[in-house]
């Protein structure tokens, strides 16, 4: 259910390295737009420039040229501050190592989530849980539960932000190919009306649950539509 | 892999990357190494000094005094000595006049009046042979000064008031001496005060002359009172002490005689003592120093083995060996070690440098021998390698054990949830996320939280000690000025150099004088408590406890009533293990003729406890002067200045009046301690800012690697557009309650340490009773150090360490 309110909106970004006189071009002059109720995939080979075009998106990194707005905001040349209030209130990171705190439970976890966005009608953490189907392991710690919970309880915690995007950086890297795809049919179930969701990943087979794949290679966006084949079921998927 | 070269490098990359955390513990090392062997190189030097100078001036090995106020004729003490069957042994002996008088003399700031002492030397063959006078300023006396008003003035006392080498002094009844130079002898080495303690220089001034001077001086020419004797050297000088004695009681049966040997010598005693008791004082300042240091040696090392546990883990997959393994964390302690003991020598070497001149200010030993003491720096660098050493080698070893599969694993360590974690969450803590979390970071990790704590607490400990024993040494000096003035503000004491009557004569003189509101002639007689062979020394008032003006506290019992009883002070109580109803021995002084007076031992009945600090104080009853044969008499008048009159004014006054040699403030004494004392404050608080900056030291290291290990987390947190200043607070909350369990160690351990010390300050200066007592000053020390400077220590590392993280390359490196 693609929406028509825009949620990102990328204009000729490019993002340079120079390291000790060479130049290393992880992105170059990129154009991408996102609406809401999009599932993007983007895809593409190891050093295409993947992370990088989702960090500048998540304002952890700024595009050398070019510009970028998100959620309404314009964070080409935001100032600092103003790029926290950003993150705290537009964007919600899911990572490829979890970074889940090993200090707090999976609801605590996903408390800080809550807590750091600070919305004047915060969710429940353990509604949020159950969304992920976890609710029956509120109380544990990370290191009891497995990756594929983990990595549930860091959806949880990013969609406790109530934030309009998500963006995750290989959230399935770290999974076998089965929690993988659960894992990302779990993402794409998030973006609906006023949300969008953005999953990096390198491989093609996953990348085929998704509504719209995006393709990099060598910094430059070779391909943008639907997976090659159409959209798959688990089922449908090989591996 | 076994290149040595390579190894070296990384170690060197380790060593760039945490530089400021390896120097800050190396710096913490130093000020353990460098306290310990700069104050115990002090100690030496004062062991040294000390031993060389008695031996110089011929400390005397036993010593005779008869009782105050008694003389005999030159020569017959001499005689005693050698019809007494032990005279074999005695090598030399020199008998001496000593007069006490009032000493007047001029400062820069004005007139000052001091009680004193004419001490009669003998001057013929170049001065006294035993107890020699040392010249530090001036010149010596010789026999031409024998028949001359001539005198050298005690050092101490001289330097004390800034006097010159050389000028006059106006002693009681208006006589004037010359005085030549200042000297120095054994015996006031350190001035020790009426009633004990130190200090005594600014209101005791010994004046050296011959001793046919000073029986011009008493009165009494030709006469003599005291005898200072040395012995062969393996001779027993206490029972060579004991038969003198009989000798002295058989020879002279109506003078009390005091037969006293070496270690007697109060200065004597105190100066040994104090050296000891000072070394013991610096040994556990060092220890603890050290111990903040080896404990966060240890936390450092521990976390950076435990960061570095997968690279061991795949160094072990990949067979390595596990000394080459343990070599690059060691390497790091070795460099800890190094540079903590090189920086600590230099420390070492700074403190003790400062020390001399503080040393030979302080105490005016003829000279002072102050020799590189090689052996102590060894072994604090000893100490100082061997710590971080052994601190690094503790974690290192538990690394190398760990299976390679458990180290190998991702996030074998992050992934943790262990600790007293899962016992904490059941407890509902307050606030949010921001607020539980550094409280489940400590739980998580309880050992490197307590570690962090015991090094603070540590510190927090020595400071504590300090703050708590000057103020409760000021507590007592301050509680004896306030029982001397019983309850008169203005209690002013006017002494008079012998017994007079109570109601005309010089005592009848000060009591009419207009500068006056109120006057009382008390008669103070100074004795003995306790058994023979160790008595108390004290000095005991005859107050008049019906009518009188001064009416000392009694905390316990009552007024000595018709039977005769005797009010002593607490520690006097204790010291001899009687209370209030029990039977004590007391010697006084009984009038025997006109100038000799016998002790004599009654057995009186403990009746009340005063609520003075100092040992020597102690009230009897006017009714009882009869007691010592003194009714109808007085040394003493008590008396209040009439409204508007400056103790000077009255003091200028009085002393006009012949047969006054003293007219001072009731507690001028303590304000003197306390005036005092404020010079020795400042060394105090040098030491509790080097604690202090060594709380904040452990606090900043323990910070400075708490934001080094929770990178990840933090970023993760900045994802989430957490402020940085947010995970500051969070940081400085977790070190504050690392704070406050170091507050509660240090709170505790210095409140040990310190009832340690004032039971060898008991030891050592047993005439003052020093409270066990905290004050409310110390405990917001204490917390302040402990909380809040603690809890502040991450501003110092956190904002800067935060703002330098590579967001994105931290997020993605895997740990
Ligand atoms: N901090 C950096 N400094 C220099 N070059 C960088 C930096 N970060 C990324 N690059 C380079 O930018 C390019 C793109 O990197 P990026 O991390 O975006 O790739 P990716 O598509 O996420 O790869 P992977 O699938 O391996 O994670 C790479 O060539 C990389 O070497
Ligand atoms: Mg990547």
């Amino acid at each position: 259910m693609i929406g028509n309110n825009r949620l990102i909106h990328l204009e000729a970004v490019s993002r340079r390295y120079e390291l000790g006189g060479t130049t290393v071009t992880a992105l170059e002059t990129v154009n991408l737009d996102v609406h809401d109720g999009e599932f993007v995939v983007v895809l593409g080979p190891s050093g295409s420039g993947k992370t990088t075009l989702i960090n500048l998106i998540g304002a952890l990194d700024s595009p050398t040229e070019g510009s970028i707005r998100v959620a309404g905001f314009d964070i080409t040349d935001a100032k600092r501050s103003e790029l926290f209030d950003f993150r705290r209130r537009a964007v919600s990171f899911i990572f490829q190592s979890f970074n889940i705190f090993p200090g707090l439970t999976a609801r605590e976890n996903v408390q800080f989530g809550i807590d750091a966005a600070g919305r004047d009608d915060p969710p429940n953490a353990d509604e949020v849980l159950d969304r992920v189907g976890l609710g029956d392991r509120a109380e544990h710690f990370p290191h009891e539960l497995s990756g594929g919970e983990q990595q549930r309880v860091a959806i949880a915690r990013s969609l406790a932000t109530g934030n309009p995007i998500l963006l995750a950086d290989e959230p399935t890297g770290e999974l076998d190919f089965t929690t993988g795809v659960q894992i990302l049919e779990l993402l794409r179930e998030q973006a609906g009306p006023g949300t969008a969701v953005l999953a990096v990943t390198h491989n093609r087979e996953i990348s085929r649950v998704a509504d719209r794949v995006v393709e990099l290679s060598s910094g430059r966006i070779a391909s943008d539509g639907p997976p090659v084949g159409g959209r798959a079921e688990l089922a449908d998927l090989h591996w | 892999m076994n290149s040595f070269g390579l190894w070296l490098r990384w170690s060197w990359r380790d060593l760039r990357s945490r530089w400021v955390q390896v120097v800050v513990i190396s710096l913490i090392i130093a000020l353990g190494v460098g306290a310990y062997s700069g104050l115990s190189s002090m100690t030496r030097w004062r062991k040294i000094t000390a031993d060389n100078a008695y031996e110089q001036l011929n400390m005397y090995d036993v010593r005779v005094e008869l009782a105050e106020g008694s003389a005999v004729e030159s020569g017959s003490m001499l005689a005693v000595v050698d019809r007494a069957d032990t005279a074999g042994v005695v090598t030399d002996a020199e008998e001496r006049m000593r007069v006490p008088v009032q000493v007047a003399t001029t400062t820069a700031d004005g007139d000052i009046v001091v009680r004193g002492e004419v001490i009669g030397v003998p001057l013929d063959n170049d001065g006294p042979a035993i107890n020699a006078l040392f010249t530090k300023a001036g010149r010596m006396l010789d026999e031409s000064d024998t028949a001359r008003l001539t005198s050298m003035l005690e050092r101490n006392f001289a330097v004390n008031y800034d006097l010159p080498a050389e000028g006059t002094l106006t002693l009681s009844g208006g006589q004037q001496i010359e005085y030549v130079g200042h000297a120095t002898t054994p015996e006031f080495f350190i001035v020790i005060p009426e009633g004990g303690g130190f200090f005594g220089q600014a209101n005791f001034a010994a004046v050296f002359a011959s001793v046919e001077t000073a029986g011009e001086f008493a009165g009494l020419p030709g006469s003599i009172n005291d005898l200072v004797l040395t012995l062969e050297s393996d001779s027993d000088r206490d029972a060579f002490a004991a038969q003198l004695a009989a000798s002295f009681a058989t020879a002279m049966p109506d003078i009390g005689v005091v037969v006293s040997t070496t270690d007697d010598d109060a200065a004597y005693s105190l100066t040994y003592e104090d050296i000891e008791g000072d070394q013991q004082f610096f040994n556990i300042i060092a220890v603890l120093i050290l111990a903040g240091s080896a404990a966060a040696a240890v936390n450092l090392t521990a976390r950076m083995v435990d960061q570095t546990r997968r690279e061991i883990g795949i160094s072990m997959a990949l067979g390595v060996r596990r000394r080459w393994i343990a070599m690059r964390p060691m390497l790091m302690g070795v460099q800890i070690a190094i540079l903590g003991v090189v920086l600590g020598v230099v420390m070492g070497w700074a403190i003790a440098a400062a020390m001399r001149g503080v040393l030979e200010s302080f105490l005016p030993m003829p000279e002072w021998l102050t020799p590189t003491q090689w052996d102590v720096f060894l072994v604090a660098a000893i100490v100082g390698l061997i710590i971080p050493l052994v601190a690094v080698s503790i974690p290192v070893w538990r690394a190398i054990r760990v299976a390679p599969v458990d180290a190998i694993r991702t996030g074998h360590l992050a992934s943790r949830g262990g600790g007293l974690a899962p016992l904490v969450h059941r407890v509902k803590l307050p606030g949010d996320t921001f607020k539980q979390m550094p409280l489940r970071n400590i739980m998580r990790a309880p050992r490197r939280g307590l570690l962090t704590a015991l090094g603070i607490g540590a510190t927090i400990a020595v400071l504590v000690m300090l703050v708590a024993s000057i103020d409760s040494f000021f507590g007592a000096i301050e509680k004896g000025g306030e029982e001397a003035s019983g309850g008169i503000p203005d209690r002013v004491i006017v002494e008079m150099d012998s017994v007079y009557p109570s109601d005309n004569g010089p005592v009848g003189a000060v009591l009419v004088s207009p500068l006056i509101s109120d006057g009382e002639a008390m008669l103070r007689v100074g004795g003995e408590l306790g058994p023979a062979d160790d008595p108390i020394d004290v000095f005991v008032e005859f107050v008049d406890w019906q009518g009188g003006l001064f009416r000392p506290d009694i905390v316990e019992g009552s007024l000595p009533g018709e039977v005769p009883g005797i009010v002593i002070a607490p520690k006097a109580a204790s010291d001899l293990d009687v209370g209030v109803g029990d039977t004590v021995a007391v010697r006084l002084p009984r009038r025997t003729g006109p100038v000799s007076f016998a002790l004599e031992t009654s057995d009186l009945t403990v009746s009340g406890i005063n609520g003075h600090p100092f040992r020597s104080v102690a009230y009897m009853s006017t009714t009882q002067a009869s007691l010592l044969g003194l009714d109808g008499l007085a040394n003493v008048v008590s008396v209040v200045p009439a409204d508007g009159v400056a103790t000077g004014d009255l003091q200028a006054e009085l002393l006009e009046v012949g047969a006054v040699t003293s007219v001072q403030r009731a507690d001028s004494m303590a304000q003197l301690i306390e005036d005092l004392m404020a010079q020795f404050v400042g060394i105090f608080q040098l030491f509790e800012a080097v604690v202090l900056v060594l709380a904040v030291l452990i606090a900043f290291n323990a910070a400075s690697i708490a934001v080094d290990e929770r990178q990840r987390e933090h970023a993760t947190m900045f994802a989430y557009g957490v402020r940085r200043r947010t995970v500051v607070a969070m940081l400085m909350l977790e070190s504050a309650v690392v704070g406050v369990v170091a507050t509660l160690i240090g709170l505790l351990g210095g409140l040990a340490l310190f009832r340690y010390f004032i039971t060898q300050w008991a030891q050592t200066m047993p005439e003052i009773a020093i409270p066990v007592e905290m004050s409310p000053a110390t405990l917001l020390w204490a917390i302040g150090v402990g909380v809040v400077a603690v809890g502040l220590a991450p501003l110092l590392t956190a904002p800067r360490k935060l703002r330098k993280m590579d967001l994105p390359s931290t997020l993605r490196v895997m740990e």
